[in-house]
């Protein structure tokens, strides 16, 4: 870990405290560090601005709930479980209203999400990721932009690490295949 | 934006061999690096700005329901020691009237029949009246109308 790493750790800690203490500010600060990358993990996860715009916000609003049971460890992390979790209650709805709406097909298409798919900033790399299963790309987005380790990363998902291993290469070199990027 | 903070290689070498572990690290490098070619999605400033709102306003919301939890916490303690205080000054109040006469009538009406309630109850009335009698007679040797009272209650007390 350099000196820059240290104090952005230090610097990390003291925000989380002060949130922890119910400080506006802290929170403000904690949005301008992790909205980006938590935003891009929603975003490869649904490919919709709208649905990553609500996801992110949820998800703020969450940690004001849920700050107080962050003890130790990499805050990162932490946040990024946090997100996970709320990206798979999206899914779960999602499925519930899908259950709902079915057997009124029609209706059904004209409110699926992916009609605004035309309407999204789409480039290469989404369009190659819609054609991975979703626990796939939470998988690899979870590992880009959380950062967490193999080992963090195998503990989140209650699996052995040579598991998350395999499941990791074998999404990337997919992904490479659907890019074409493999020749 | 992934860090990776660790040894690819090293952790892959505690799984499989070595030369499976090489072609595995560079698997993931390769994808890696595919996936950073890529610009990540930024949120628009607008909606970072909302968020910032949403969570001042919750904040807020949150203070007041703790300020009003602890006033009802303190309201709650307050009505509790009010009772309590009421409820002491009527259990002082209570003692020898209602209820507790009502089971002394009962209990007196049950020993009625026994010769020995009656025996201790006339002298009881007895010790009564002659109490009665050194505060109505102040020319009495009232000493040893106390005296004799006292042998009276001991004989009774041991006798009993």
């Amino acid at each position: 870990m350099t000196v820059d790493d240290m104090n952005e750790t230090d610097k990390l800690t003291s925000i989380v405290a002060r949130c922890q203490d119910g400080s506006e500010e802290a929170f403000a600060e904690l949005v301008d560090m992790f909205s980006g990358s938590c935003y891009g993990y929603f975003y490869r996860l649904t490919g919709n601005r709208q649905v990553s715009d609500d996801l992110l916000s949820d998800l703020f609003i969450r940690l004001v709930e849920k700050i107080g049971t962050f003890k130790h460890g990499s805050f990162k992390s932490w946040l990024f479980r946090v997100a996970s979790n709320i990206f798979y209650d999206y899914l779960r709805n999602k499925q519930r209203q899908k259950k709902l709406l079915e057997g009124k097909a029609e209706r059904f298409d004209e409110t699926s999400p992916k009609v605004g798919h035309e309407f999204e900033m789409r480039d290469e790399l989404q369009v190659a990721l819609d054609k991975l299963d979703e626990d796939t790309v939470d998988l690899l987005m979870m590992r880009y932009y959380s950062g967490m380790s193999f080992k963090e990363l195998s503990k989140h998902r209650s699996e052995p690490i040579g598991t998350t291993l395999a499941k990791v290469r074998r999404a990337l070199i997919k992904l490479r295949k659907i890019m074409r990027k493999d020749e | 934006m992934n860090e990776k903070n660790e040894n690819l290689k090293e952790v892959l070498s505690g799984i499989v061999g070595g030369e499976e572990a090489a072609q595995m690290a560079e698997d993931i490098k390769a994808g890696d690096s595919l996936i950073e070619q890529f610009d990540s999605p930024l949120p628009d400033a607008a909606v970072v700005s909302g968020i910032k709102k949403q969570i001042g306003t919750r904040l807020w919301l949150r203070k007041q329901q703790r300020v009003v939890r602890r006033t009802s916490e303190m309201a709650v303690a307050a009505v509790l020691a009010v009772a309590v205080l009421i409820s002491m000054v009527f259990m002082q109040n209570r003692q020898g009237t209602g209820s507790d006469l009502a089971i002394y009538s009962e209990w007196e009406l049950e020993m009625s029949g026994d010769p020995e309630y009656s025996l201790l109850s006339a002298k009881v009335a007895d010790i009564e009246a002659s109490l009665l009698s050194i505060g109505l007679d102040e020319d009495n040797e009232q000493e040893s109308i106390l005296f004799d009272l006292e042998m009276e209650v001991l004989e009774l007390v041991n006798g009993w």
